[in-house]
């Protein structure tokens, strides 16, 4: 049972360094325990123990923060997106709830390669994808009894997306297209045609979860909050959804290039295919990583969807009011 | 500032920290309730992925029912860390670590000769296989030699050598695809310590040498004699790379 006086205490005071000395103590009593196993240290592989160890401590506290979700910068962000408090609310609970999904995804998809195959930027990326879908998927909340609102506004996908990120994603179905193609035709059935097909339903499961997000329904709102939900619509798409599955797309095909490849690497178009895509797998992971918040573009902040794209003149919003 | 107040980090904790436990504290059921369903499904993913490991492992490599196309095993060390590359025809490669290889009765004839290892696991001892991480692309014999804790840490190396050599009568080295040479070099443990290994060193020493060429897909058997010494098997094509052999070699036999 966490404490909250203990946290206090221990977070208010000059802990941090009582920790440090803890830990300093800890690296030299493991000394006697070397020694009878017969290594030695020098000062400084103690230090460098000491160092490990805190390290140790440190990963697992992000851990269990993050398998917890402690978002710690959430509300900054939130801040940063919007000036109204409770639409700043509305974000920050979106972004815990989709972080906390990808990374309890993520983490889930290395453990299960970790005791299988051990294709760790595989099966983590297919987590996060999954976790990601989950999130944009859940019912947040419980229905409210009375009154409803719905508002009738008529949205379409391509308002809520980045333009340039449904094209990635449909060059790269495209190329799994044309790779289930050379698996039937070439008869290289089994795993290169199950990763292609995979790169199709991967694409089909995002626009389909993309379009999910678009066309939710939401109730009649404040105009801030109209502007957030509008806001969090094109963030959960974008952000949550097409990047990771960018980053899968790429890691499937890297997969099934390699197939082709063979043992012998970079020696063949496909082993270069296979390389380039496992880089740019990579690459748009690494862009996209906590959700990729902390890299908005000047021009996304300063033009949110719900001005300059979701919230344009063409669009017709019509409230209205029914019992439930 | 008067004295007895904090300064520095212990300041701005101070400062920070109510409003972040203003905020937290509320949270913690929440944090605690995603905190086990994230740790309860990441431990289910972890005991599916090796629940399926299990059955890849028996179902894929070391199926009978596909062809595999190249065994080798592509990195070795002392026992957990050795893993041999399987390449099957369109499904890609895969690099599994012995110990699963063998942990169901044995391994696929096939796969084994290819990959010029046992059948059957050994207890303890020395097993070769065909390098792929080779420099040149010339693939090499390798050793895996089971760990200390494997063998029983015998500080005696005659003793240790008396089990040794009871497992090795036979070492099946195959040669397949596109080697041509191979260098099969069987060194006397007392050797130890030297900072290089050469060829006309060892041949003036060793009880038991082979230094063999061999023709692709043909298939050698050392016969090692009863009354060898402690020794340890390493290979390499350059001799230059002696020097890793040497420490293999002693962290066997201590």
């Amino acid at each position: 049972m966490l404490d909250g006086k203990k946290i206090r205490r221990f977070v208010s005071g000059q802990r941090p360094f009582t920790v440090l000395i803890l830990l300093t103590l800890l690296g030299f009593a493991a000394v006697p325990f070397l020694d009878s196993i017969g290594v030695s240290l020098g000062v400084g592989a103690l230090f460098g123990i000491t160092a490990l160890l805190a390290l140790a401590l440190l990963t697992a506290t992000l851990l269990l923060m993050n398998i917890g979700a402690v978002d710690t910068d959430g509300a900054e962000i939130a801040r940063l997106l919007t000036r109204d408090r409770q639409a700043q609310v509305l974000i920050q609970r979106w972004i815990v709830r989709a972080r906390w999904y990808r990374y309890v995804g993520g983490a889930a998809g290395l453990a299960f390669a970790l005791g299988w195959t051990g294709h760790f930027v595989l099966f983590g990326m297919i987590g996060i994808m999954t976790g990601a879908v989950l999130s944009e998927s859940a019912r947040v909340g419980k229905p409210v009894d009375g009154p409803r609102t719905a508002e009738l506004t008529r949205r379409s996908l391509r308002r809520y997306v980045s333009g340039g990120q449904q094209y990635v994603l449909y060059l790269i179905a495209g190329l799994g297209c044309g790779l289930t193609v050379f698996s039937l035709v070439d008869g290289g059935r089994g795993w290169s045609l199950y990763g292609s097909l995979s790169v199709l339903l991967l694409v089909g499961v995002v626009l389909i979860a993309q379009w999910r997000v678009v066309v939710r329904s939401r109730p009649a709102l404040p105009e801030p909050l109209r502007h957030a939900d509008d806001l969090l619509r094109y963030l959960a798409n974008t952000r949550s959804l097409a990047d990771p599955a960018m980053a899968l797309g790429f890691a499937l095909l890297a997969e099934t290039f390699g197939i082709w490849a063979g043992p012998q690497g970079l020696t063949n178009v496909a082993g270069i295919a296979e390389f380039v895509c496992f880089v740019l797998a990579l690459g748009v992971w690494w862009q996209n990583r906590r959700l990729g918040l902390d890299r908005l573009s000047d021009v996304e902040l300063a033009n949110p969807p719900s001005q300059g794209v979701a919230g344009s003149k063409d669009q017709t919003t019509v409230s209205s009011t029914h019992d439930s | 500032m008067s004295e007895g107040e904090p300064s520095g980090l212990g300041a701005r904790v101070q400062e920070v920290a109510p409003e972040v436990l203003e905020q937290l504290v509320p949270q913690l059921p929440g944090i605690k309730r995603r905190l086990g369903v994230g740790l309860v499904v990441i431990l289910l993913a972890s005991i599916v992925g090796v629940g399926l490991g299990k059955g890849y492992v028996v179902a894929d490599p070391l199926s009978a029912d596909f062809e595999v196309q190249e065994a080798v095993v592509s990195s070795f060390g002392n026992g957990d860390d050795v893993y041999v590359q399987f390449a099957i025809p369109n499904r890609g490669r895969r690099d599994i670590q012995l110990d699963r290889v063998y942990r169901d009765n044995g391994l696929n004839p096939r796969v084994a000769a290819l990959a010029g290892v046992p059948e059957t696991k050994p207890e303890l001892g020395i097993f070769w296989g065909r390098s792929s991480s080779y420099a040149d692309g010339v693939p090499s014999i390798l050793n895996y030699v089971g760990s200390r804790r494997d063998l029983g840490v015998n500080e005696d190396p005659q003793s240790f050598a008396g089990d040794l050599t009871s497992n090795l009568v036979e070492l099946p080295v195959t040669v397949a695809g596109d080697a041509s040479i191979i260098v099969a070099l069987i060194v006397p443990a007392r050797r130890c310590g030297e900072s290089a290994i050469t060829l006309d060193s060892i041949a003036a020493e060793v009880r038991f040498a082979s230094i063999q060429r061999l023709s692709p897909t043909r298939t050698e058997r050392f016969d090692v004699a009863d009354d060898v010494d402690v020794w340890a098997v390493k290979e390499t094509g350059e001799i230059a790379q002696a020097a890793d052999l040497n420490e293999a070699i002693c962290e066997v036999v201590g």
